[in-house]
């Protein structure tokens, strides 16, 4: 037995003087001082320091003194356990603790602290040792594919059956993204689309992408998708701004995403994108808003104002585009000499809290 | 000025018996000061169309002045937070205050969203209402239903200063240990819970982060009456000085201004549990709907609690504060996830991120608990009525109609028109309610969502023979279908059409009279008021004039058998049921359920012999004294 696990067994000995620790397998209540005490005994830091150094050998024995098939003894166990499964993200892989890690994703939770601040003082688990081996046999899976893309474009066999996940993309380096891109089973998931538009910039790879978030549909993140479009601006390319552009007239989900990006872009090109959706009966709002976040999107939504060929609505969400951003006393003269649109001028005074 | 000195010295108390640090939320490959919540951080995303993500407060506040130009939805200021930001309410509702019919008041609902600053789920499932109310408002279904008989109240973002302060540091928090609380959880930043009372716009400035008060912990009659609050200014649940001491509590209170009376459900909601919390108020009736009410709810959502707190306690929440002041169901709605955190969507199930919805799952959490939120308005709207009937000839030609009219304040009087008798033949038989009694879909009808009606009513011809026996007839469910859009009167499946075939010699073509006997339910499982002639309201903590079969007035209704469609007079009553305590169904259901009993066995008898009309000429005991 080496050092840590006789610390272990140390350390539950001492638990048990404490009265800390239950010998049944039932749910228990720990304070933040218990939760504060059994970090502190526990051999959480001795094995991250193992991880760092690359000590595999403690990881492994610290894991060979904690039995994966019977659920947590006690919180004691249960905090080692999750200790474990956190250090062997990067160990080597064994079909030891692939099936450890395994047995660990099913525990019950065992240590529960109560949250005066969620639900009316909800039971959460203190230490998540069953989502700790998920996460890690997620790595693992991972770091797997990665070997077997090695293998792949060392042999020239082609495109590979890899799940491709967010924790295989944050593995590979930028070099493997670009070199990876023909042996990566398509169709690619967005973010792995869209991370290939960003190391590779062009209309296919932009192509993909834009295929990729139609698939996600109204489920696809909208911060990804800013992200995206940004990228896309950042370019400077015209042929890239035209093909999404044109994109955009076809599919509704990302024309949020779309209008947002060109608000915080300063071309001639997004601003007269931006005039072109802000008549738009879904998307005029956003478009309007995103006019209203720069300057001389402001001074045209100023000269819409006094337009009476504006229909109304258009007109009203203009309106509520100048009042969130700050125009202030435009608006107020604006509304002062409203004769039209009296009802919106009325309301534009109390959105000004007047 | 006492006030601010107040505040100062307790942000020194605070920040000499505390230390702090700013940590980031990430993805994954978390560095020493970083907590890795295994799936992409949400940022507030400047979109005011619904994407899957978080909205601004800046884009949502765009969004509801846009959907405030609908003329059946307003905003009304209630308040200004301690920041100066005015706090809007958005009412919903055609003009009157009146039923679509004219006869009663119109209930109002109330829905809260935003209290706790880090909820962001709460403000986007609250504009998910709003958006809904906005986009189904002609959908000949429960929205249009919900406008015309409804004032609906929606408070998107109490806590705006709070909101605003955590989607300025969407990645940042504060963790902090004091005196007296040694978790170290997550408290500013993107973690702050409270309002902003006492505190700076600035993370760095640690002094401050751990005050504010706690908007839930902040109302009467429970205020500062148990240990889940806390007179400590920097606790997570600090009661604040008095009850209603916090702007955003008063706005609240005034957002129900001149609608009071008519309140009958109010909804906060926050995050995250995954459970409907109540407060049991002692009163037996109001206890039971609010349980039948969160029990229609929840049906709609996947897989939502119900945790009723006992009566004569609480914490200063606020759905404490209206269950007891308006004695009406209400509610704290905790959003998903479950206790087990972010680590139900598979990720790493760090401490609080259950307050973090991950980005992908907000859609479906909008759309979900809109429409469960909807089906709890609409149950309070009031029971459902059979409001008119048409008796007609294969060929279209009148028979027999009756209509319940208004009558004046909370009164209906029957427009009735009688046959004499019925020919033989396909007869038509339309039965008209006050509401979509059921959900069409691609033109078929299903239930609402989560919900276990019946498909079709149970519908009974009962009357007298040329003997003057009593027969009943039941109308066999194949013979019955639901209007569909083509063919709405005020809703897509208000009405029921049924075929009744007369037979030569029959007991329907000898009647003497022939009433109508109807039990249904309408989309939320909520029977019929079996007297529409008064009209049923909502009077501390029960329903008023909602009559059983036998005419009592409760809580549940029953079977209706107000309309007479062969013969003078009025339609037979069943015997009055043996007293017994509280509401309910009354003696009908049970006669009618024996009577269903007995006429299936008839009506197998003679269908052996006759094919096509099960008509049973038996005396059964609803036969009147």
């Amino acid at each position: 037995m080496n050092n840590w696990g006789r610390g272990y067994i140390r350390v539950a000995l001492l638990g048990l003087a404490a009265g800390l620790v239950s010998m049944s397998s039932e749910a228990v209540t720990l304070s933040a001082d218990q939760q504060n005490g059994l970090r502190s005994e526990s051999a959480g830091l001795q094995l991250q320091a193992a991880a760092r150094a690359g000590n595999w050998a403690a990881v492994h024995s610290a894991m060979e003194q904690i039995e994966g098939g019977q659920g947590p003894r006690d919180a004691r166990h249960e905090l080692a356990a999750l200790q474990v499964a956190q250090a062997l993200a990067e160990a080597p892989m064994t079909p030891a603790g692939q099936q450890w890690l395994t047995e660990v994703a099913t525990w019950p939770p065992l240590a529960m602290e109560t949250l005066p601040d969620a639900g009316r003082a909800v039971a959460v688990p203190v230490f998540p040792v069953s989502a700790a081996a998920r996460a890690t046999l997620r790595i693992w899976r991972a770091r797997e594919a990665v070997g077997r893309l090695e293998g792949a474009m060392t042999s020239g066999a082609g495109a590979v059956a890899v799940e491709l996940t967010p924790q295989l993309l944050s593995r590979l380096t930028l070099a493997q993204r670009r070199a990876w891109a023909d042996v990566l089973p398509r169709p690619l998931p967005a973010n792995w689309a869209l991370d290939q538009f960003r190391v590779n910039p062009g209309s296919a790879t932009l192509e993909e992408w834009l295929e990729a978030e139609w698939r996600a549909g109204p489920q696809g993140s909208a911060t990804q998708r800013l992200l995206g479009f940004r990228q896309v601006l950042a370019t400077g390319d015209a042929d890239l701004f035209d093909q999404t552009a044109d994109a955009m007239r076809r599919s509704g989900h990302l024309r949020p995403a779309w209008l947002q990006a060109l608000a915080s872009d300063s071309g001639a090109r997004s601003l007269a994108e931006l005039q072109h959706w802000a008549a738009d009966t879904h998307h005029g709002l956003d478009a309007a808003l995103g006019l209203a976040r720069r300057a001389d999107g402001r001074r045209w939504l100023r000269t819409q104002l006094d337009d009476p060929a504006v229909p109304h609505m258009q007109l009203r969400r203009m309106v509520i585009a100048l009042v969130e951003h700050g125009d202030a006393s435009a608006l107020r003269s604006w509304a002062q000499t409203q004769t039209h649109a009296a009802g919106l001028a009325q309301e534009v005074l109390v959105w000004l809290g007047e | 000025m006492a006030g601010r000195i107040a505040a100062t010295l307790v942000a020194w108390l605070v920040s000499a018996a505390s230390s702090a640090t700013v940590q980031t939320y990430v993805e994954s490959n978390p560095g020493p000061n970083d907590i890795a919540l295994g799936y992409p951080v949400p940022h507030p995303v400047d979109s005011a169309a619904p994407v899957s993500g978080f909205r601004s407060y800046a884009s949502l506040l765009a969004r509801h002045r846009d959907l405030a130009g609908h003329a059946w939805i307003s905003e009304r200021r209630i308040g200004t937070t301690l920041e100066g930001r005015p706090i809007w309410a958005y009412v919903v509702g055609d003009a009157d205050t009146r039923l679509a019919d004219g006869s009663g008041r119109e209930a109002a609902v109330l829905f809260n969203g935003g209290t706790h600053a880090r909820e962001w789920a709460s403000p986007e499932v609250a504009t998910a209402l709003l958006e809904a109310l906005a986009d189904g408002a002609q959908d000949e279904a429960i929205v249009e239903f919900l406008i015309d008989q409804l004032t609906l109240v929606i408070v998107p973002v109490l806590n705006i200063d709070g909101f605003v302060h955590t989607q300025r540091t969407p990645t940042q928090v504060l963790r902090t240990t004091y005196r007296g609380d040694p978790s170290n959880w997550p408290r500013d930043g993107r973690m702050r819970r409270k309002n902003m009372r006492g505190v700076d716009t600035d993370l760095r400035t640690e002094a401050d982060g751990m005050l504010g008060v706690d908007v839930n912990r902040n109302n009467s009659p429970f205020w500062a009456t148990s240990d889940r609050s806390s007179q400590d200014a920097a606790s997570l649940v600090h009661h604040g000085s008095g009850p209603a001491s916090e702007p955003e509590t008063q706005a609240l209170q005034a957002s129900i201004a001149g609608l009071a009376d008519r309140l009958r459900l109010f909804v906060d909601i926050h995050s995250f549990s995954r459970v409907f919390f109540a407060a049991d108020t002692g009163h037996a009736r109001r206890d039971a709907i609010a349980r039948q009410v969160a029990d229609v709810m929840r049906a709609a959502t996947s897989g939502y609690g119900y945790d009723p707190s006992p009566a004569g306690r609480g914490i200063g929440a606020l759905d404490e504060y209206f269950a007891y002041t308006y004695e009406i169901p209400s509610y704290t709605l905790e959003i998903e996830p479950g206790a087990a955190g972010a680590s139900e969507y598979g990720h790493n199930g760090v401490t609080h991120d259950g307050f973090i919805l991950p980005e992908d799952q907000i859609a479906r959490v909008r759309e979900e608990l809109a429409a469960a939120l909807l089906l709890g308005a609409y149950r309070q709207a009031g029971p459902p009525i059979l409001e008119a009937v048409r008796l007609t000839t294969a060929g279209g030609d009148l028979l027999a109609r009756a209509t319940w009219l208004s009558a004046g304040e909370q009164a209906r009087q029957l427009d009735a028109q009688p046959t004499t008798g019925l020919p033989t033949g396909e007869l038509q038989l339309a039965l008209q309610f006050d509401r979509p009694m059921r959900q069409l879909e691609d033109g078929q009808v299903v239930q609402y969502r989560g919900q276990s009606v019946p498909l079709m009513p149970a519908v009974t011809l009962a009357g007298r023979d040329a003997d003057g026996q009593a027969f009943e007839w039941a109308v066999p469910v194949a013979n019955m279908r639901w209007n569909t859009a083509a063919d709405a009167n005020r809703y897509r499946a208000d009405t029921l059409v049924m075929t009744v075939t007369v037979e030569a010699g029959s007991v329907l073509e000898d009647a003497q009279t022939l009433d109508l006997v109807v039990d249904a339910q309408d989309l939320s499982g909520q029977r019929l008021d079996a007297n529409p002639a008064t009209v049923a309201d909502w009077d501390a903590g029960g329903w008023t004039d909602f009559e059983d079969a036998s005419g009592r007035s409760g809580d549940t209704g029953g079977v209706s058998r107000s309309i007479r469609l062969v013969g003078e007079g009025t339609p037979e009553q069943p015997l009055p049921p043996p007293a017994s305590g509280g509401g309910g169904s009354g003696g009908w259901g049970a006669v009618t359920g024996l009577a269903m009993l007995l006429l299936a066995g008839c009506g197998q008898r003679r269908r052996r012999g006759r094919a096509l009309v099960a008509v049973c000429r038996r005396s059964i005991s609803a036969d009147p004294a």
